[in-house]
C-alpha cells in the first residue's frame, strides 16, 4: 500500500488539493452566507448536474461531437500531409516557416468568416477544428522530420541505407514523443475552439447551453456546464497521457 | 600556413537581395490570388452573404478609412489596436507572473502537485465558459478581461519555465555550489540566463494566444473598443465585407507582433549567445 | 588477397575552401595498413583526425571540402567498399537508438541491409555471446552505462562482419578503470574475430596499450610525423609495468610534442 502511495503520490496530492478546495469553498459559503446568488456553494452546483444531468449531458454530447471527430481529423491530416510533403516535394523549410506565421494568427477568428460561408451547423465547426488542430501539428512533425542526429545520419550513411529506410528505423520513432505530446495537448485547443466557436451560432452544444444561460439567475447551470467541460477534459487528456505513457515506455520526463 | 578570409560586406548584401526577392514573389502570388478570387465570385455568382469579393472588401476599406465619420466613430483599425493594447497588457502579465510562478514552482515539487489541477483547469475550461463565473465575482469590466487573458496564457508559461530549471544539468549548479553558497548568485549567473532562449520561445507561441483571449472575452464582456465585438456585431448583422476585413486586419497585426517578437528573439541569440546546455 | 592493403591512402589533401575560408586540413598524407592488423592514429586536437575520419569511411563531408590524392579500402573507394559492407563504424558516442533494446539495436544495420530475421537473430546471439552481453540483451540503452552501451554499438558493427573496423575516439568518455576494461575487450575482440582495426585516439597510453603501429599526425595541415612500430607482446596487461613498454610511450609523446609544434 505504502509503495502505491509513493509511486502516485503527485497524482494523489493533485487531487486532495481539488477535493479540499472544494470542501474549503463549500465550508465558507455555509459559514459565512455570502449573497448567495454571486457564489454558488458547491453542493448546490452538484445537485443542479444531478437533477438537469439530461439537458446538460445532451448539449456536452453535442459538442463532443464536434470535438472529436475535428480532433481526430486535424491531427491526422496534419501529420500524414506532412509525412507526404517531407517525402515527395523539397519545400520542407519553406512551408515549416510558413506555417508557423499561419500558426501565429489568431485563426479562432475564422470563425466568423467561416461561419458566414458555410453557416454554423455542426460540419463548419468540425472543420474549423480541425484546420486549427491541423497547423501546430503540421509544423511539429514537419520540424521533427527534419531534423537528425549527427551520429545517426553517420551510422545510417555508412550502412547505405534509403531515405525511406531512414524515415521509418529512425525518423519516426524519433518524432514519436513529440507527436504524442502534440497530439495531447491538441485536446484543449479543441474543446476551447468547440466551445468558442459555438459562439458564432450554432444548432446546439454547450457553449451555446451557457451563452443562452448566463443570466445572474441561472449560475448554477453555468457552473454545473464547466464542471461537465472540466470533467470531460481531465478525462480525455488523461486517458492520452496514459496512452502516451504505454505507447512510449522509454521516454523520461 | 592558415589562410582564414573574414566574410566581407558584400556577403551580407547578396543576403539582402534574397529577402527582397522572396518578398517580389510573396506579392505577385498573393496579387494573382486576388484577381482570381474576384474572378471567380463574379463567375459563379456567389451571393454576397456566404464570400465578399476583393472589390466588396476594397469598397469597405475606403469607406471606413477614406471618407470622414462623426467624432464618436471609431474604425476597425482603431479598435483593432484598442484590442491590442489590452492582449499586450495581458501578455506582460502573464510572462512576469508566469516565469515567477515557474520558477518558484520548480523549487518545491509538492507545493507543484498541490496546486497543478487549479492551473490545468485555467487551461481546460474555455474562456466562454469561465467568463460568466469570472464576471459575477469581479463584474463585467477590465479587470475580468484582464484576468481572462491572463488565466488563458499562463499554463504554458509556468511549465515551460518550470520545465527548463528542472532540466538544468546538475555539473553547472555544481560548479557554481563550490564558489558559492549564496542561492542568489545561483538565480543571477546560471537560472536566469538559462530562461532567456524558452522565453524568448514561449513569447511567440503566447502572442497570438493572447490576442486570441482578447478577441474572444470581447464577445460576451459588454466593453468597449474592441473588434471582438465589432466582428460579433457585423457578424450577426451579416456585414460580410467588415467581418473579413477586421478578421484580415487583426491576423495583419498578430503577424506582425509574431515577428517583430522574431526579431528580437534572433537578435538576442546573436548578440548574447545564450545558447543551450551540453550535458556531460 | 594477401597483398592488398586493408588501408591504403596515397598523397592525400583536403582543404576546405568557400564562404571566404580556406583551410587545408590535410597535406599529402601517405599510410597503409595491413589486413588483420590493430593501428592508432594520434595527433594534437584539431588536427584533421575527424576529416581523415570521415574521408576514409566513406561519411559525406561538406561541400566546401575538396579532395586530392587516392584513397583505396581493400582496393575500392570508400563508397564503394562501404556498399559492400567492408566497413563498420563506431563513433565517439553510442549513439543507439533509445526506443530499441540491446539486441533491437545490434540488429539494425542487418535490417536495413536485408538479412533475414532468423539469420539476423542468429548473428545476434552469437556477438551477445562475444561480448558477453547476454544477461542484457532486453535492457534498453538509458538503462546501461556509457561503456557499455559502447559495446553494444561495438556489437552492432560487427554484426554484418565487415573486414575494416573504424573507431573514432570511442572510450573517450569513460572513466580510467573502464577505460582500460573496454580496451582490454577490444583486444579481446581484435584477437577473437580478426579483424583490421584503425583506432583513432588522443591518449598516447592507448594507442601504445592497444596497437601495433602509432601513426602521429601533426598540426594543420596535417601530415605524417612519424609512424612507430609497437613491438610488445599481446595481451599488454602483462607488459604495462616493463622499461620497454614505458620507452615506447615515451618515444610516442616525444613524437607528438614535436608534432604539436
Amino acid at each position: 500500500m505504502k509503495q502505491v502511495i509513493k509511486k502516485n503520490k503527485s497524482l494523489l496530492l493533485s487531487t486532495l488539493s481539488i477535493l479540499s478546495f472544494l470542501f474549503l469553498w463549500e465550508l465558507a459559503l455555509s459559514t459565512w452566507d455570502v449573497s448567495r446568488t454571486v457564489l454558488i456553494k458547491p453542493s448546490v452546483i452538484i445537485r443542479t448536474c444531478i437533477e438537469d444531468f439530461d439537458i446538460i449531458s445532451k448539449e456536452m454530447i453535442y459538442t463532443i461531437t464536434e470535438i472529436i471527430p475535428g480532433w481526430i481529423i486535424g491531427n491526422l491530416l496534419g501529420f500524414l500531409i506532412a509525412l507526404c510533403i517531407y517525402r515527395l516535394f523539397k519545400l520542407s523549410k519553406v512551408l515549416t516557416s510558413v506555417s508557423v506565421l499561419i500558426n501565429s494568427v489568431p485563426l479562432i477568428a475564422l470563425a466568423a468568416i467561416m461561419g458566414g460561408i458555410m453557416g454554423t451547423n455542426k460540419d463548419e465547426k468540425i472543420l474549423l477544428i480541425s484546420l486549427i488542430i491541423f497547423f501546430p501539428m503540421f509544423i511539429t512533425t514537419l520540424h521533427q522530420l527534419i531534423t537528425i542526429d549527427d551520429g545517426h545520419k553517420d551510422l545510417l550513411n555508412s550502412y547505405s541505407a534509403t531515405p525511406n529506410e531512414i524515415l521509418l528505423k529512425i525518423l519516426l520513432p524519433k518524432s514519436l514523443p513529440a507527436i504524442v505530446n502534440i497530439i495531447k495537448v491538441s485536446i484543449i485547443t479543441a474543446i476551447f475552439t468547440a466551445i468558442t466557436s459555438e459562439f458564432f451560432g450554432g444548432y446546439g452544444g454547450i457553449g451555446i447551453f451557457i451563452l443562452s444561460k448566463k443570466g445572474l439567475f441561472n449560475l448554477p447551470l453555468v457552473w454545473a456546464s464547466i464542471f461537465f467541460i472540466a470533467i470531460f477534459g481531465t478525462i480525455f487528456y488523461f486517458s492520452v497521457e496514459f496512452l502516451q505513457k504505454k505507447l512510449i515506455p522509454w521516454q523520461e520526463n | 600556413m592558415l589562410i582564414s578570409k573574414r566574410p566581407t560586406g558584400l556577403f551580407f548584401l547578396v543576403n539582402m537581395k534574397k529577402q527582397i526577392k522572396n518578398i517580389l514573389i510573396t506579392i505577385t502570388i498573393i496579387v494573382i490570388m486576388l484577381i482570381l478570387w474576384e474572378l471567380l465570385i463574379t463567375h459563379f455568382h456567389i451571393p454576397k452573404r456566404i464570400a465578399p469579393k476583393p472589390s466588396d472588401l476594397i469598397d469597405f476599406i475606403q469607406k471606413e478609412f477614406f471618407t470622414s465619420h462623426s467624432t464618436k466613430y471609431q474604425t476597425i483599425l482603431t479598435k483593432s489596436l484598442y484590442s491590442l493594447k489590452d492582449a499586450l497588457i495581458g501578455f506582460t502579465l502573464a510572462l512576469i507572473i508566469g516565469s515567477g510562478l515557474g520558477i518558484l514552482l520548480s523549487q518545491n515539487k509538492t507545493i507543484y502537485s498541490l496546486l497543478f489541477p487549479f492551473l490545468f483547469l485555467t487551461q481546460l475550461i474555455p474562456i466562454p465558459a469561465l467568463a460568466p463565473v469570472l464576471a459575477a465575482i469581479l463584474g463585467y469590466g477590465y479587470s475580468t478581461k484582464i484576468l481572462l487573458i491572463v488565466l488563458f496564457t499562463i499554463f504554458p508559461i509556468i511549465i515551460t519555465m518550470r520545465n527548463t530549471i528542472l532540466n538544468i544539468p546538475e555539473n553547472y549548479k555544481q560548479l557554481l555550489h563550490t564558489y558559492t553558497q549564496k542561492p542568489i548568485i545561483l538565480f543571477k549567473y546560471l537560472i536566469l540566463p538559462s530562461l532567456v532562449p524558452p522565453l524568448l520561445s514561449i513569447m511567440k507561441i503566447i502572442c497570438s494566444a493572447s490576442i486570441v483571449a482578447t478577441i474572444i472575452t470581447e464577445l460576451p464582456l459588454s466593453v468597449k473598443g474592441g473588434i471582438g465585438k465589432d466582428i460579433y456585431n457585423s457578424f450577426n448583422n451579416q456585414i460580410i465585407a467588415r467581418v473579413w476585413v477586421s478578421v484580415i486586419l487583426i491576423s495583419l497585426i498578430s503577424l506582425i507582433f509574431f515577428k517583430l517578437l522574431s526579431y528580437l528573439e534572433k537578435y538576442i541569440n546573436t548578440k548574447y549567445k545564450y545558447g543551450k546546455f551540453k550535458s556531460c | 588477397m594477401e597483398n592488398l592493403k586493408a588501408v591504403s591512402i596515397k598523397k592525400l589533401s583536403a582543404t576546405f575552401d568557400g564562404n571566404g575560408k580556406h583551410l587545408q586540413v590535410l597535406n599529402n598524407v601517405n599510410f597503409s595498413i595491413k589486413n588483420g592488423s590493430f593501428t592508432s592514429i594520434i595527433g594534437p586536437s584539431g588536427c584533421g583526425k575527424s576529416t581523415l575520419f570521415r574521408l576514409i569511411s566513406g561519411l559525406p563531408t561538406k561541400d566546401s571540402c575538396k579532395i586530392d590524392g587516392k584513397i583505396r579500402i581493400y582496393g575500392k573507394k570508400p563508397l564503394t567498399a562501404c556498399s559492400d559492407k567492408d566497413i563498420g563504424l563506431i563513433l565517439q558516442t553510442p549513439t543507439l537508438l533509445e526506443w530499441r533494446n540491446v539486441a533491437q539495436n545490434m540488429k539494425l544495420p542487418l535490417e536495413i541491409m536485408g538479412y533475414s530475421s532468423d539469420n539476423s537473430n542468429k548473428k545476434v546471439k552469437n556477438l551477445l555471446k562475444l561480448l558477453e552481453l547476454e544477461e542484457f540483451e532486453k535492457y534498453r540503452p538509458s538503462e546501461l552505462s556509457g561503456g557499455m552501451q559502447q559495446k553494444v554499438s561495438i556489437g552492432r558493427a560487427l554484426a554484418y562482419n565487415p573486414e575494416l573496423l573504424l573507431m573514432d575516439e570511442p572510450f573517450c568518455a569513460l572513466d580510467e578503470i573502464n577505460r582500460r576494461r573496454m580496451n582490454n575487450e577490444i583486444i579481446n575482440i581484435w584477437e577473437k574475430t580478426k579483424k583490421t582495426i584503425l583506432f583513432i585516439t588522443h591518449s598516447i597510453e592507448e594507442a601504445v596499450y592497444l596497437s601495433q603501429k602509432v601513426i602521429i599526425l601533426t598540426n594543420k595541415p596535417s601530415t605524417i610525423h612519424k609512424i612507430i612500430n609497437i613491438d610488445l607482446p599481446y595481451p599488454r596487461s602483462e607488459e604495462q609495468d616493463s622499461s620497454k613498454y614505458f620507452k615506447y610511450i615515451k618515444e610516442v609523446r616525444g613524437c607528438l610534442d614535436e608534432a604539436s609544434h
